[in-house]
């Protein structure tokens, strides 16, 4: 394991070192106040945003402008709405324009009943835009052979899907993500499905760097509340990961407590 | 990255519309001696957006000096929540 397990416990991901390990997602929030409360009591150190055209509305509500006088939060674009390797690595380039970061969550999902990821799109895309020097992220089917094809053309990370986007169903590919994580020499961020901060827990106990939140926060009953869970969640999963669990029983149970004795005078 | 300045653009007079297409749709700019103008007249302003032309990213350093022509084909795209 080369992943950074020492002193603070950072994470370096493209060669930036954070310290949080909860990504968060800006999308679906009610009103920028809300958001930013969100991002704020999360912790967050990266935060994704969109790309959209300008509209013909002049007076768009400008959701993100707050989030530019936030310290010590990295934006990181997505290539969402694109179909295609081509038009992601345009996106890709025109969101560096935008938020001067060469963070890029590439995001390539043409079925818009599932969004699930194009595998071969996404390869194609992070390839090209690697090789330009952005800081990769894909979001990807978790698929361990893909996930090794991603970090031989240079992803600076991997994001593997726990679920569908935005369906709330956990980490319905725990099997897969565990397989990618004992070979992952980059870092293993879970991106999309979750609903509850358990589940996040339970992705740093597995080994995962990160988690990636936005619809279990910004669909919550209170946004911002929601995003303190999820980083004593997410903190509460890394250190239970370090600790190292204990062995799991056969089905046999052992007891914690001495038995032989309750009912004799100790000593007797 | 074609530049033109200003100079150049002396054959449009003030009344002269320009026939652009911006963000895929028609549009007649009254006032176009630079995408700086351009973007007033939107209403856009200073606000943070990327400005594409005809297929070219415009760095924002440039948009006070590079003027519009007819059949230019200008995108304009910022950022917007997302997950």
């Amino acid at each position: 394991m080369d992943r950074q397990d020492k002193g603070l416990d950072e994470w370096i991901v493209g060669g930036h070192r954070f310290s949080s390990r909860l990504l968060m997602g800006t999308g679906k929030f009610q009103d920028a106040e809300t958001m930013v409360g969100a991002v704020l009591a999360s912790g967050t150190q990266i935060v994704t945003v969109a790309l959209r055209r300008v509209g013909r509305i002049p007076q768009e509500d400008d959701m993100l402008g707050p989030l530019g006088e936030l310290k010590g939060i990295t934006l990181m674009p997505n290539t969402s709405g694109a179909r295609n390797a081509a038009e992601a690595i345009r996106a890709a380039r025109l969101g560096r324009e935008l938020c001067g970061s060469p963070f890029v969550k590439v995001e390539i999902h043409p079925n818009p009943h599932h969004l699930m990821p194009d595998p071969i799109e996404t390869f194609e895309a992070a390839r090209v835009l690697a090789a330009e020097g952005f800081v990769v992220m894909p979001y990807m089917p978790a698929d361990p052979v893909l996930a090794k094809r991603l970090e031989d053309v240079g992803c600076a990370s991997l994001m593997p899907l726990g679920s569908a986007i935005g369906s709330g169903r956990g980490l319905a590919t725990a099997e897969m993500l565990r397989l990618i994580l004992r070979d992952a020499r980059i870092p293993v961020i879970v991106d999309a499905g979750l609903r509850s901060p358990s589940e996040a827990a339970a992705a740093l106990e597995m080994g995962c760097d990160a988690v990636l939140v936005n619809s279990a926060v910004a669909a919550s009953g209170n946004p911002i509340a929601m995003a303190a869970a999820f980083a004593q969640a997410v903190g509460a999963g890394r250190n239970a990961h370090r600790a190292g669990l204990m062995p799991q029983g056969g089905g046999t149970a052992l007891a914690t407590s001495p038995l032989t004795t309750f009912l004799s005078v100790e000593g007797a | 990255m074609r530049a033109r300045w200003k100079t150049e653009r002396v054959f449009f007079s003030e009344e002269m519309d320009v026939n652009l297409i911006v963000n895929g749709e028609a549009y007649e700019a009254k006032q176009s001696e630079s995408v700086t103008a351009l973007l007033e007249e939107m209403g856009i302003g200073d606000r943070p957006v990327v400005v594409v032309l005809n297929d070219e990213v415009l760095p924002a350093s440039s948009r006070g000096t590079c003027g519009l022509r007819d059949g230019d084909r200008v995108e304009l795209f910022r950022l917007v929540g997302g997950g």
